[in-house]
């Protein structure tokens, strides 16, 4: 009875956070407004914010989600969508067109590195037919270290007037993201997808072997959550950087919460995950307006101590 | 019906069973026993479907195991393994409908499946913790719900890696009872490694030792169980101490 509960708050809070983004920043709106403000107004609406509170919501949800899924596949509570490299493939290409000048391409940069990780990950970690998820978790850590030095690197030669863009992508930032349309069509390609697999989740939650017992076709249903996953991080990352902590708090949040079973806990991050950024993100715009603070930033900030708050009550 | 022909059984550096041919048929109550390290765990993986035997095959039904999808496969026969995840945080309830999956038609468990959880819950007598979770019950109670959960899956043929394990005096004669019931009152198949020679002897219609070096002597139970044959198998001396109960089998003490 309590997960119906929490799931009617969540599809209540879920327009809530996207009009309170709608509505709050350089000059706040009324509710009147939204609908019959002036042109000026209107096009702060539609050209500014709500491109962004849609891409806001989009990458929130779908950092939870994949989330969910590699905490699933790799049997980790630690795993998170970064995990296994895909962020740090994205950053390195992002962060080397931007060091080359290349503004245009940093997108298609940032893509290119994404599926270099997304694809060399799996291959490294399959050996002799079989799929060690042990192995994958350590190629991805592997990797991603390695991507850590070729951030760091890129950073210590880029000149000291590009720093500050690199930094506020590294550190996950909304400013940019416009192209809410592909952002969404993933979330609604991952949580459909996501769903479908729900059950399949809940057993392989309960290890490999007992899963096959089970009936359940483990490796192709690993291949799936693994793709999945990665479609979800990539498309999320390209829209924002790499906001960081959604992926990892939001799952943990819905858990302690009861929402145990993946039926629910599929469309409680979706929710959950998209209201939380779409919330963070208002919050980055306004706290220190006309300032902007990174919204990576805030939502550590906001998700440490609330997800402390919850575990200190659990027995 | 399960059949094995001519299974061959290695793990590296050491052959486990050479040209076993075993019938496992419906109302037969089967005890496994044998050293540690002996083979028992991969007979029964073998046997179940999960692990690939180095030579031989297996029959479900006459036909070869390897050819049946695993959700099918998973409607005819079950296993509690002797190693299960305790990383489980919902309550009892949801982890033994988990054992419906073969079964499950659409995205949520429905009545059937209830009823199934239900009862299997009341068979290991842990239906008054359906809500409790799973994380916060006693070792015993929780083999007891991987149990129930074996239940649930309404299998054909039901394999128990140790299922005495954790269990207190009271709750392993129950379960031996229940185990026999399955097999021998509703004509399936059990087949479960002990290591408790006295539950094997009087609850098990059959009985397969495997020996350290490969050889396996199985049959009915009254055949099985003599202070040679268990010498032999545990390499230890043993006696036999007759009582109005029927006869124990004790390792000597020196």
């Amino acid at each position: 009875m309590q997960r119906h509960f929490l799931l009617l708050f969540l599809l209540l809070l879920a327009p809530v956070s996207i009009l309170s983004a709608l509505l709050s920043g350089s000059t706040d709106l009324s509710l009147a407004q939204l609908l019959h403000g002036s042109e000026s107004q209107q096009e702060i609406l539609w050209q500014l914010r709500a491109p962004r509170a849609a891409s806001a919501f989009a990458c929130g949800a779908l950092l939870a989600l994949s989330g969910v899924l590699l905490q699933v596949l790799l049997r980790n509570p630690l795993a998170d969508p970064y995990l296994l490299g895909i962020s740090g493939g994205a950053a390195t290409g992002a962060l080397g067109a931007m060091l080359l000048g290349l503004a245009a391409a940093v997108k298609l940069s940032a893509l290119g590195g994404a599926l270099l990780a997304l694809l060399l990950v799996p291959a490294l970690s399959f050996r002799r037919h079989a799929w060690s998820i042990h192995h994958l978790l350590l190629t991805g850590i592997a990797l991603s270290a390695g991507f850590g030095a070729l951030i760091s690197l890129l950073l210590s030669i880029a000149p000291s007037a590009g720093i500050h863009g690199m930094l506020y992508w590294l550190m996950g930032d909304l400013s940019y993201a416009q192209s809410p349309g592909l952002t969404w069509a993933a979330l609604l390609a991952a949580g459909i997808a996501s769903g479908l697999l729900a059950r399949h989740l809940d057993v392989l939650a309960i290890g490999e072997l007992k899963a096959k017992s089970l009936g359940v076709a483990v490796l192709p249903v690993q291949a799936a959550i693994y793709l999945i996953a990665a479609v979800a991080t990539t498309a999320a990352v390209l829209e924002a950087g790499s906001i960081g902590f959604v992926g990892l708090v939001i799952p943990h949040l819905l858990r302690l919460m009861g929402m145990d079973s993946h039926r629910w806990l599929v469309p409680g991050a979706i929710l959950l995950g998209g209201s939380f950024l779409t919330l963070a993100d208002t919050l980055a715009r306004t706290l220190v307006a006309p300032q902007q603070l990174p919204v990576g930033v805030l939502t550590a900030l906001t998700g440490v101590p609330l997800l402390l708050f919850l575990l200190s009550r659990k027995r | 019906m399960l059949q094995a022909q001519n299974l061959h059984l290695t793990v590296p550096g050491k052959v486990l069973c050479q040209d076993l041919t075993l019938t496992l048929d419906a109302g037969q109550c089967w005890a496994i026993l044998g050293k540690n390290g002996s083979g028992k765990t991969t007979l029964i993986q073998a046997l179940c479907g999960l692990a690939k035997p180095a030579a031989g095959q297996i029959l479900l039904d006459g036909k070869a195991l390897a050819g049946i999808p695993r959700r099918q496969l998973a409607q005819h026969i079950g296993v509690l393994l002797q190693e299960e995840s305790t990383a489980f945080s919902g309550p009892v309830l949801d982890y033994v409908l988990l054992g419906r999956f073969p079964h499950a038609g659409s995205w949520r468990p429905d009545d059937s499946d209830l009823e199934a959880a239900l009862q299997a819950l009341e068979q290991t007598g842990m239906v008054q913790a359906q809500a409790q979770s799973f994380a916060t019950l006693s070792g015993g109670e929780r083999q007891r719900v991987r149990i129930a959960q074996l239940l649930a899956q309404e299998p054909g043929i039901l394999f128990l890696d140790e299922p005495l394990q954790h269990l207190d005096l009271p709750h392993q004669l129950a379960m031996m009872k229940l185990l026999r019931e399955i097999a021998i009152g509703q004509r399936k198949t059990v087949i479960m490694v002990l290591h408790d020679i006295f539950w094997a002897s009087h609850f098990c219609s059959h009985t397969l030792l495997i020996h350290d070096d490969g050889k396996i002597l199985s049959g009915e139970s009254t055949r099985m169980f003599s202070v040679d044959n268990m010498e032999t198998l545990y390499q230890c001396d043993f006696q036999e101490i007759k009582t109005s109960d029927g006869n124990y089998f004790l390792p000597t003490l020196e």
